[in-house]
């Protein structure tokens, strides 16, 4: 193990991690700044059902929607409830699970705790959270941060623990280091990794449970298009033909999801390697 | 003077299984203030644990364990963390004690950013340096993460760590076990001359015989988290008492042909440290022993002047 493996050169060899990292900022960057050709909520009663061409170039609904313009409307609303609920999991579980790792009773009572709500299906809590709620798609993010934080929470108590025997948080209590800098200096540097990955993996959860709400129809009002709402729209025209109205919607979950987790799965390759 | 003075401490530990290991088992010795001594047994004799008492890093269940006259189980936990800054500790794997995510300056600092901490940085980092050097390293290595170094070089930025607060005491616990030949003799001459120049006291946990011979004043020898014997190096070492002593030399080749150690082989293998045993812990293989010395605690008895030996046969 030398300094160069760890430089920024050799990240280059993660492929996955690149190309998830350009596929996410490219459709980031489409969501805010993309000029869209069509209004994404205004249907054109002339061109319904059009194939993919220059002039649409993911073709139409049957409504007369512009795929292309939807999709990328699409990613402003799905994209950041995703991102804000793996986001805010993260914010919230980090600091729990490194406070769960210090001796007590305590936290094993929190942790058998939580047991209860992991053992809870995400969609099935989604679903209950966003129509009792008004049936708004944005209070998904209550439904992902409650899974979400503690599995975070447990990912970081499980690796903290074993962290927390190592000689090197010995050597910081001989030296007289208090709970709180063994916690934030020692620990929370060596599961950088490990956070940033579940939280990519988190991420890509809660876009899955965004677009399958959506997809049911939970939290949606008709002309707002959401990944999920657009696939149900084009599913029964699949076999009519007319593959590009769900088609197009459902390769940018499919890439943001798989993106995602590449990120993920690199992630843990090049933080294990740095600190072993 | 005595640094440290340990009385009757007894250290037991709960298995998950809800067994009990005596690790530490009624333990009395005092460490004269600049002196290095040495504790040594096998793996599992409770050297470690010994050590981790002294350093307050554990509680004896009982006994006393005091550090400058001041007995650690009188002391707040804030008193206990001040008297941190007076102990140093160097562990047995050079990359496992430093942490993989801080850099080599920050590693040795720490200590002054927690006990010192309205000294200004500029002022940190010239202190750093300096002892960078003292113990051989180019300062320039403040900059690099521990990985980027070889285990020698590990072990000196442990060293320095150790010694950054200027502590009267350095626990060395197993410090050279871990280091190539020609490293371990280099790391034990730095060791030799940081004491001269800082009047340090170590406390040198080993089973490297060799190695305690070349480096110790007094020897204490631990079998079963008991003290079987202690005394100054040269008597224990020379003309040991205790037949597990005895053992324990005798498993090595010397190298003064003019030394022929008594061949004392022990029986069996070591008894379980979950089982207390109420007479001689060395009952069972010992080669000497008599009715006598399954009966009743074998205290440790004077022989010659300081040389002291728990067995009724020595």
């Amino acid at each position: 193990m030398t300094a160069a493996e760890s430089s920024p050169g050799t990240l280059r060899a993660h492929f996955g991690l690149w190309f998830g990292l350009t596929v996410i900022t490219a459709m980031l960057v489409a969501a805010v700044f993309a000029p869209l050709p069509y209004d994404p909520i205004k249907p054109n009663a002339d061109a319904v059902l059009q194939a993919p061409s220059a002039a649409y170039w993911m073709g139409t609904d049957s409504i007369g929607f512009d795929v292309f313009s939807r999709v990328i409307e699409a990613a402003r609303r799905d994209l950041p409830l995703a991102f804000g609920g793996a986001i805010i999991s993260a914010v919230i579980g980090v600091p729990l699970g490194l406070a769960t790792t210090l001796k007590g009773r305590a936290s094993e009572i929190i942790m058998r705790g939580l047991d209860a709500f992991q053992a809870f299906p995400l969609l099935v809590l989604a679903i209950a959270i966003v129509t009792l709620t008004g049936n708004r798609l944005e209070m998904v993010i209550f439904a992902i941060v409650l899974i979400e934080t503690p599995r975070m929470m447990r990912l970081i108590r499980s690796e903290g623990l074993a962290i927390r025997e190592s000689r090197f948080i010995e050597a910081a209590e001989a030296m007289g280091a208090r709970p709180r800098r063994i916690l934030f200096v020692h620990l929370l540097p060596n599961v950088t990794g490990i956070i940033l990955a579940q939280t990519s993996i988190a991420a890509a959860n809660s876009l899955t449970v965004v677009a399958a709400l959506s997809f049911l129809g939970i939290g949606v009002s008709p002309p707002d298009p959401s990944w999920g709402v657009m696939i149900q729209a084009g599913a029964r025209l699949m076999t009519s033909g007319q593959w590009w109205v769900s088609l197009f919607p459902g390769v940018a979950v499919f890439l943001a999801v798989m993106s995602l987790n590449l990120i993920a799965d690199d992630l843990d390759v090049i933080f294990e390697r740095t600190s072993r | 003077m005595s640094l440290i003075e340990l009385e009757h401490v007894h250290r037991t530990f709960r298995r998950p299984d809800g067994t009990v290991v005596y690790a530490v088992h009624d333990v009395s010795l005092t460490v004269a203030d600049g002196t290095t001594v040495a504790i040594i047994g096998e793996s599992g004799s409770g050297k470690s644990t010994l050590g981790r008492l002294v350093l307050g890093l554990l509680t004896p269940d009982s006994g006393r364990v005091a550090f400058e006259g001041k007995t650690l189980s009188t002391l707040s936990a804030e008193e206990i963390r001040r008297q941190r800054a007076r102990i140093g500790v160097v562990f047995q794997e050079p990359f496992e004690q430093l942490n993989p995510r801080l850099k080599v300056g920050a590693i040795v600092e720490e200590p002054l950013i927690i006990h010192a901490p309205n000294l200004k940085a500029e002022e940190r980092r010239q202190r750093v340096s300096a002892l960078l050097q003292e113990v051989d390293l180019d300062p320039q290595i403040a900059a690099r993460y521990p990985q980027a170094l070889s285990g020698g070089q590990q072990q000196r930025v442990g060293i320095a760590r150790a010694l950054i607060m200027q502590p009267s005491l350095v626990v060395l616990d197993e410090p050279t076990s871990s280091l190539d030949l020609s490293v371990r003799a280099q790391i034990l001459n730095l060791f030799g001359r940081l004491k001269q120049a800082r009047g340090l006291t170590y406390m040198f946990i080993s089973h490297d015989i060799t190695t305690v011979e070349y480096f110790s004043d007094h020897v204490v020898v631990l079998y079963l988290g008991r003290v079987v014997e202690q005394g100054p190096t040269a008597k224990v070492l020379r003309q040991p008492r205790h037949p597990y002593t005895q053992a324990l030399l005798s498993a090595r080749l010397s190298v003064d042909p003019s030394v022929s150690p008594p061949h004392l082989p022990l029986t069996g293998d070591p008894p379980s440290p979950t089982r207390l045993v109420s007479g001689c812990p060395l009952v069972g293989r010992c080669p000497i022993e008599t009715p006598e010395c399954a009966r009743a605690p074998i205290a440790l008895q004077t022989k010659d002047e300081d040389h002291r030996v728990a067995c009724l046969r020595a």
